[in-house]
């Protein structure tokens, strides 16, 4: 009886985090293209006015979530990767394409045509930036209520 | 430095065939082999090392060219466009990339320069000394100005920077006007290149304004500056000995019948500027030191 009960809760609480994780990814999403805006909005206004170099604006950025996409390119700049390589993390296909696309093309234009690029990209991560909020919003809860659920289920057909 | 900005086959081939002292410039154009100035003389650049047959030399992409400029940027094209503009970028270690591309213009104005189609890496080298013989001429009873005169490639500019070292010991200030960011190189407000414990720098602007802001700031003893190019040039050079600063420029010219022939040195010479004239040449390499004139175009030192 007490293995029982000890499997009921044990496969609750597996149920449970398997649901905080794939909910926290959703959070992790939302911020990372937050993240991404906020670094957007920077870069824009010291391009425009200190014209600092990339790597030691990028390098100041305090940031979470897109901080290993900021260190991957930070590499990348002084050579120390021989490509540009960024990570999948939890972006979608697209959101992943869209990233590395923007780091690519970061720096390599005059001041004009890189702050309109900027923009531009700004729009393209606002839309991606909604479209996870709401997402994390709509399924974020149900996400760990299902998992805790699942896991009672299966602990209560496995008793 | 150069290991980050070159592709990294033309990097494996400087460094493991050839002597990195002798290559004095890399020359990238668009669909076309590398070219590489070694020891003074022009070659192509193959992947065994250097080749006079083009067919075996390293042929550059457009896109080759556009990373070279992008990474000496350091990933930062936008934060260097008012070099950009007038041709060059110099980055660490002073060397300095002269860019061809397509010009963007807003009416009369040079916005920036896109689609590069060519750059040219020279790498400098600095040779202590080698300013010592017209030293000996500039700087004998008294302090002089002089002209260095010589044909491009001659070694100009490394004399220049030799001679800006070497008159510290004497002199308290100098100002040195770096109009292309050739003599110091300064990247990030540091110069690149030494230039002397005593030397200020003004970089990147017109020597006009550079000499009458100097001037009034800094005191110098001593003005160095590289090319005089126009009229306005010598005008800034006559104006500054007129309130009693030595200058020491340089200007393009192999011959004393070429130097006549540019404009505005007529007139300075006329109003006796400059003490000293000293032709280089490339006669046994750079910076071979010819005649030496003085103020009436009198030679007081014969090439040997």
């Amino acid at each position: 009886m007490t293995i029982k009960l000890f499997l009921l809760f044990s496969l609750t609480a597996l149920g449970t985090v398997t649901g905080l994780i794939f909910s926290k990814k959703l959070t992790r999403r939302r911020r990372y293209f937050e993240e991404l805006i906020l670094l957007i909005n920077n870069l824009i206004s010291d391009f425009r006015f200190k014209q600092s170099s990339v790597c030691d604006l990028l390098s100041s950025f305090e940031a979470a979530e897109v901080k290993p996409t900021v260190n991957e390119f930070i590499r990348y700049v002084r050579g120390e990767d021989k490509e540009l390589k960024i990570s999948k993390l939890d972006l979608s296909e697209r959101e992943y394409v869209f990233v590395k696309e923007m780091f690519s093309v970061l720096g390599t234009y005059d001041l004009e045509t890189q702050v309109f690029v900027l923009d531009n990209y700004k729009l393209k991560a606002e839309e991606f930036y909604a479209a996870a909020k709401d997402k994390e919003a709509r399924y974020g809860k149900t996400i760990v209520k299902l998992g805790f659920l699942l896991g009672l289920a299966a602990g209560i057909v496995l008793l | 430095m150069l290991n980050k900005i070159l592709p990294a086959e033309v990097f494996a081939v400087i460094e493991t065939r050839l002597d990195k002292a002798r290559v004095y410039e890399l020359r990238f154009r668009a669909e076309m082999p590398v070219v590489i100035d070694y020891g003074g003389r022009y070659y192509y650049l193959g992947k065994n090392g250097i080749t006079d047959e083009s067919k075996n030399a390293m042929i550059a992409s457009c896109e080759t060219v556009k990373n070279i400029v992008v990474k000496a940027t350091e990933f930062s094209l936008y934060s260097v466009n008012n070099q950009l503009v007038k041709g060059f970028i110099t980055i660490n270690g002073g060397i300095r990339l002269g860019v061809c591309g397509e010009i963007v213009r807003d009416g009369n104005t040079v916005k920036t320069i896109k689609n590069f189609s060519s750059v040219n890496i020279r790498i400098p080298h600095e040779i202590n000394g080698c300013s010592l013989t017209a030293c000996s001429f500039i700087n004998d009873t008294r302090l002089r100005s002089a002209l260095i005169v010589a044909p491009p490639g001659a070694g100009k500019t490394t004399v220049l920077r030799d001679l800006c070292k070497n008159l510290n010991h004497d002199i308290k200030n100098v100002l040195l006007v770096d109009e292309r960011s050739e003599i110091a190189a300064v990247h990030d407000g540091r110069p690149q290149l030494d230039v002397g414990k005593t030397t200020d720098i003004i970089s990147n602007c017109t020597k006009a304004y550079a000499f009458s802001y100097g001037i009034r700031s800094m005191r110098p003893d001593l003005i160095v500056t590289d090319e005089l190019m126009s009229e306005e040039d010598f005008s800034a050079v006559v104006n500054a000995a007129a309130g009693g600063v030595c200058v020491i420029a340089s200007v393009h010219a192999s011959t004393p019948e070429e130097l006549f022939s540019r404009a505005g040195f007529n007139w300075a010479f006329g109003k006796k500027v400059f003490s000293r004239y000293v032709f280089l040449s490339e006669r046994k390499g750079p910076g071979t030191y010819e005649n030496i004139y003085d103020a009436e175009m009198k030679c007081i030192y014969f090439a040997s």
